[in-house]
């Protein structure tokens, strides 16, 4: 049975038909990429799957539990967490409590505040922000709260994890670092990892199965170097482009 | 070191409040009496003004629908004067979670809007409390208002004593949140309810409880001020200088800093009392207003936010 | 039923100028009042006609709209959303109470010791195919009508108003492009705070205010825009008629006393039921 199944997704917002009957199964274990074109519902997909938009049709199965209905607070509980495409860190709470929270409330629910904040300082290390434990989490720079925004959703205790764009932004050199802690962290924690990318060439090395959306539907899915070779693929790609310039 | 001072300065000051009865003159006692309940009332405005960033204008409405509910007790049930304080306990007894259990309910609509929608509508939990006392005046007696038998009425050292106590439960949940597990929740929604969502913390059912915390110490204000007061009119229970002086206090102190309401009680109350005396031909409630136009406009963060900013 | 014209009339500049400048003013219904004690004082006892006491408040208001917006808006309009948000509503508020604490004092002590403020138009009633319909109610309407209009057509075509909408749709965006937000909020307040005040000498043509009502009618705004549809010009207005008809049925079957208890009671059930509004999308 694989992990997460998405089963036929429709999601219509006014006239726009953001996703449309959209099948996705991401195996344990697995790292599934999935790339698109700006706007072929690759975040309105991630928002169904994690509670914070209802599909209008189909269904989102985890471990084989039906997932529609839920709130993403209960969502995140039975193990599903995500980032967000704009980071959203808790400005106001230090580096350390924004971690220890999610310590706190996601799937393990540490009873203290002393353990949570234990274990957020463990989990701080591995994206290298432990110097910065007990500054304001506003005041980090990008590249420290996509990392931030990553290992709070991992304290969460999650089997799988979504990655909204996370290295959008980075330079060259901080996305390469980024591709490692990722790896790094699905060793560590036997994730499995569904990523969303624009950046087809870092989502090609990490995934081990892609999946390509536009205009809302799958037009392609397989191994990476088939998948970036689809020749639906390079159209929905230069097509973009092609328009672009005109 | 310096903790140590602050410790000692603490017990003098609780030592200096707790002789207060047998030192000062009935109407500073008194005075005194009606800061412990605005000062209840505004610590309780901010568990959630605070922590939670929800401005609630209706924080008053707990404090007079506990107050009226003690009345209504005392007043249309057929006590015989045998049970005597029998009586006040089982009011209180009714007033308090009828206040919690209001409290709870009217979390359903309210948390559905935020923002200015939010303040604005909270407000209008006074007003429609206001309205149902002057439509059913067979109940609370409407605008003219509902007299609590005399044999109910606390002393003042009781009733200053209660509200002492009130007020210091009140600031003491306070700063109990905020070092304790949920108090890391509110902070979170605070800064993001969407991020908070997605880490496991439940956005409404932490409003909700926030909110019942809120109403519990303020109902209970509630009670001892209709005992105290023995006559209820909704102007002075549930009218607007009564509902909004808590959230004033709050912000002149400094909302979401536990000891703000503290600060915010001693220096309001104290004008409030010199304005008593001073006698100026303007209306008290015109100068609150112009007193929040300036916090408004010039000191968002209410003075404990200077203190600590110059501290530093 | 002809108030749910000015409910109407009320929440739409009331929302406009908070999607335009996220300011909100809780001293919107005081405006309101103050324009009706004015038109009061102008007609019953300085003697003007009714079209020039109009004229009177819809100049002074304007002035008085520059005035809010000076001291209210301008100098909070650079800080975040939420700063501005929270700043607003205080500093607002305690306008609000300072106006209406002020008006009352003063008015019980020079004009009248039991402020109420009305006016009246003699005119007959109009009798269409069996049916009585009273001058003053349809004077009212066709204001709301014609002001939401106006307001309407402002927005719609002059370069301050799609500056405006700009600004509604996207702040960050319209800013970007090298839309002023000071000026688009100078004309929104002058005209806004205008044809409030005008909407308050109206009112009173059939039901007439005291000067505490001024945060009640600015709730009654709110409610409208909330029940409607935050963002909607057509949940406004169905959101006003609605307020204005459970109100007619409330004060014939009830009693008026009950009639905010009423409004509150359907807003809070709109909540529950249909958070979005009646007729906003998406949220």
């Amino acid at each position: 049975m694989p992990l997460l199944e998405v089963i036929h997704v429709s999601k219509t917002f006014g006239g726009l038909r953001a996703l449309d009957g959209v099948n996705l199964s991401v195996e344990r274990g697995e790292t599934f990429g999935l790339i698109g074109p700006n706007g072929a519902g690759k975040t309105t997909l991630f928002n169904v799957i994690s509670g914070f938009l209802q599909a209008d049709e189909g269904q989102v199965r985890f471990h084989g539990h039906d997932l529609v209905g839920l709130r993403p607070h209960q969502i995140c509980r039975r193990g599903v967490a995500r980032t967000f495409q704009l980071v959203q860190p808790f400005s106001d709470m230090t580096v350390l409590d924004n971690v220890a929270a999610a310590c706190l409330f996601g799937r393990h629910r540490i009873a203290s505040i002393q353990g949570a904040r234990e274990r957020a300082r463990h989990l701080l290390e591995l994206v290298r922000l432990d110097a910065k434990a007990s500054v304001p989490a506003g005041s980090l720079t990008l590249s420290e709260r996509k990392r931030l925004e990553i290992v709070r959703a991992l304290a969460t205790g999650p089997d799988l994890l979504l990655l909204d764009e996370v290295m959008a932004g980075l330079t060259p050199a901080e996305g390469q670092e980024m591709g490692a802690t990722i790896r790094h962290m699905q060793a560590e924690f036997h994730l499995t990892l569904l990523i969303i990318e624009h950046n087809v060439r870092l989502v090609t090395g990490l995934s081990h199965r892609m999946a390509v959306l536009n205009h809302g539907s799958m037009i392609a899915e397989g191994e990476p170097t088939e998948v970036v070779r689809h020749p639906e693929v390079i159209k929905a790609y230069l097509g973009e482009r092609r328009s672009r310039g005109a | 070191m310096r903790v140590w001072i602050g410790w000692a300065l603490l017990l003098l000051v609780l030592v200096g409040l707790a002789l207060v009865p047998m030192v000062l003159t009935r109407d500073l006692v008194t005075a005194l009496f009606f800061t412990f309940i605005f000062l209840t009332l505004a610590a309780n405005y901010d568990v959630l003004g605070g922590f939670l960033r929800h401005i609630n204008l209706g924080q008053g409405a707990f404090f007079g629908l506990a107050a009226y509910a003690t009345a209504v007790v005392l007043t249309r049930a057929p006590w015989s004067p045998k049970l005597g304080a029998l009586a006040v306990w089982v009011a209180v007894g009714v007033a308090i979670p009828l206040t919690a259990i209001f409290a709870a309910l009217v979390a359903y609509p309210l948390f559905q809007v935020r923002g200015p929608y939010f303040a604005v509508i909270t407000f209008g939990l006074v007003l429609i409390l206001q309205q149902i006392v002057l439509n059913t005046s067979r109940l609370s007696g409407g605008s003219y208002g509902v007299t609590i038998p005399a044999r109910y009425y606390p002393s003042l050292p009781t009733a200053y004593y209660a509200g002492l106590a009130l007020a210091i439960g009140a600031v003491l949940i306070n700063s109990f949140i905020a070092r304790s597990r949920l108090g890391i929740a509110f902070h979170a929604l605070r800064d993001s309810e969407e991020a908070a969502a997605a880490i496991g913390i439940d956005p409404f059912r932490h409003k909700q409880t926030a909110m019942v915390i809120a109403s519990v110490p303020s109902a209970a204000a509630g009670c001892i001020f209709a005992l105290f007061m023995g006559h209820l009119y909704m102007e002075t229970v549930l009218g607007t200088d009564v509902t909004l002086l808590p959230v004033i206090i709050a912000m002149v102190g400094g909302s979401g800093h536990v000891l703000g309401p503290v600060l915010g009680a001693v220096i309001v109350r104290g004008l409030d009392i010199g304005l008593v005396y001073a006698a100026l031909p303007v209306p008290n409630l015109a100068l609150y207003g112009l007193m929040l136009v300036g916090i408004g406009l010039f000191l968002p963060g209410g003075i404990v936010h200077v203190l600590t900013r110059k501290g530093r | 039923m002809t108030l749910g014209g000015v409910y109407a009339l009320i929440a739409f500049t009331l929302s406009v100028a908070l999607a335009t400048t996220h300011v909100l003013n809780v001293a919107h219904g005081t405006l309101m009042v103050l324009g009706a004690a004015l038109a009061t004082l102008l007609t019953r006892f300085m003697g003007l006609s009714l079209p020039l006491s109009v004229l009177g408040v819809a100049g002074c208001f304007a002035l008085m709209g520059l005035l809010f917006d000076a001291v209210f808006v301008r100098p909070i309009l650079h800080k975040s959303r939420e700063t501005i948000l929270i700043t607003s509503i205080v500093a607002t508020f305690g306008l609000a109470l300072a106006m209406e604490t002020l008006l009352g004092f003063y008015w019980a002590r020079w004009v009248d010791p039991e402020p109420s403020f009305s006016l009246s138009l003699p005119a007959p009633h109009i009798e269409v195919r069996g049916i009585v319909l009273s001058t003053q109610r349809l004077l009212i309407f066709a204001y709301a009508v014609v002001a939401i209009g106006v307001f309407h057509l402002v927005l719609k075509h002059t370069p301050v108003g799609k500056a405006a909408r700009a600004l509604a749709q996207d702040y960050e965006g319209a800013l970007i492009v090298g839309v002023n937000p000071r000026a688009v909020s100078r004309a929104i307040y002058t005209l806004g705070v205008s044809f409030t005040a005008i909407s308050g000498a109206f009112y009173v043509l059939t039901v007439p205010l005291d000067p505490y009502q001024g945060i009640w009618l600015t709730l009654v705004a709110l409610i409208v825009v909330v029940i409607g549809g935050v963002g909607s010009l057509p949940g406004a207005l169905l959101g006003g008629l609605l307020l204005g008809m459970i109100q007619a049925l409330t004060v014939f079957f009830v009693g008026s006393g009950w009639s905010p208890i009423m409004f509150l009671l359907v807003l809070f059930l709109i909540l529950v039921f249909r958070p979005q509004g009646l007729l906003g999308g998406r949220r």
